[in-house]
């Protein structure tokens, strides 16, 4: 499978990184970050061009982080009436939109690049949680560079042993995310054992 | 500990286990960049894939242009953009197999002939 892609890298070159980079910010599992890591070492040994393969992977990144989030906007005010039917989900859906709104911008940003493997969900999350457009292009784009520009980088520095780098970087990538999803999920029991001591 | 525990197990299960499960992954992840680590470091020579470009082997084992294309029987005056040595192998009617074992001692060559 991983094999396969990398070779359509080798094949169709830019229009690889760019669908690669587009499929994946929409859910579809690609291993955009090796194929980044490709192309950066394609350019290295002068099948590509650097720029060009950065522009493509961050115009596939933006391009599938907008429809995302254009998706999640759409179904948006669905959730709401089915949260609405019942106090409970109404209340938490109301917190979960207060989140969005104060504190969505670096979630977008953070899940471009340091918690890439749920980025997908965040870009839905904060179309369907009524984040602004102007703030989720600005936060996304950002993160993006950061994203693309690292992988295609470290791919053109590193050029001979991507096969080992895209190993060892998917596995630091799940790593963080793990540990995020990890922490954030302890500090909300903490917060809700404090709230059960408290009656 | 136990009474907070309890509470816990009895009132937030979901939130409970969601944790454990991120936990796990946690580790599991980890572990696994424990272990491809040591690779990153000391690169052994990573085998010659089908995926690869001529340019990309020789830019990563360090060849001659005129000896990838000689291994490889390309001709040496077209310029054709980049191709993957699975659809060389492909254009050439062989296994990439054969490919891959020729680009290995025209690069076993070439290394004895520089030492």
């Amino acid at each position: 499978m991983t094999e396969t892609i990398l070779a359509l890298v080798a094949d169709y070159g830019l229009i690889a990184v760019f669908a690669s980079a587009f499929l994946s910010c929409l859910l579809v599992p690609i291993p955009t970050a090796l194929v980044m890591l490709t192309g950066g070492a394609f350019a290295a040994s002068g099948d590509l061009s650097l720029w060009q393969v950065i522009a493509a992977a961050y115009a596939g990144a933006l391009l599938g982080d907008q429809t995302g989030y254009r998706i999640g906007r759409a179904f948006g005010p669905a959730i709401a009436r089915l949260a609405a039917r019942r106090t409970k989900t109404e209340a938490a859906y109301a917190g979960a939109r207060d989140t969005i709104d104060r504190l969505g911008g670096y979630g977008v940003f953070l899940t471009t690049w340091l918690f890439a493997p749920i980025g997908p969900y965040a870009n839905i999350a904060a179309g369907a949680g009524g984040l602004g457009a102007l703030r989720f292009t600005l936060w996304d784009a950002a993160g993006e560079a950061i994203w693309v520009g690292g992988y295609s980088g470290l791919g053109f520095a590193a050029a001979p042993q991507i096969a080992a780098v895209g190993e060892f970087l998917s596995n630091w990538a799940g790593f963080l995310t793990g540990a995020g999803l990890t922490l954030g999920l302890g500090y909300l029991l903490v917060q809700k054992v404090r709230q059960s001591d408290g009656e | 500990m136990l009474t907070a525990l309890r509470t816990l197990w009895t009132r937030h299960r979901w939130l409970t286990l969601a944790f454990a499960a991120a936990m796990l992954v946690t580790v599991a992840f980890g572990i696994g960049a424990i272990r491809h680590a040591p690779a990153w470091r000391a690169p052994p020579d990573q085998p010659i894939a089908g995926w690869m470009t001529p340019r990309y082997v020789a830019h990563s084992w360090d060849l001659p242009r005129d000896v990838m294309i000689d291994a490889l029987r390309l001709d040496p005056d077209a310029r054709p953009g980049p191709r993957s040595l699975d659809r060389i192998a492909k254009d050439q009617g062989v296994p990439v197999q054969d490919l891959v074992d020729r680009l290995d001692a025209a690069i076993a060559a070439h290394r004895a002939g520089r030492e």
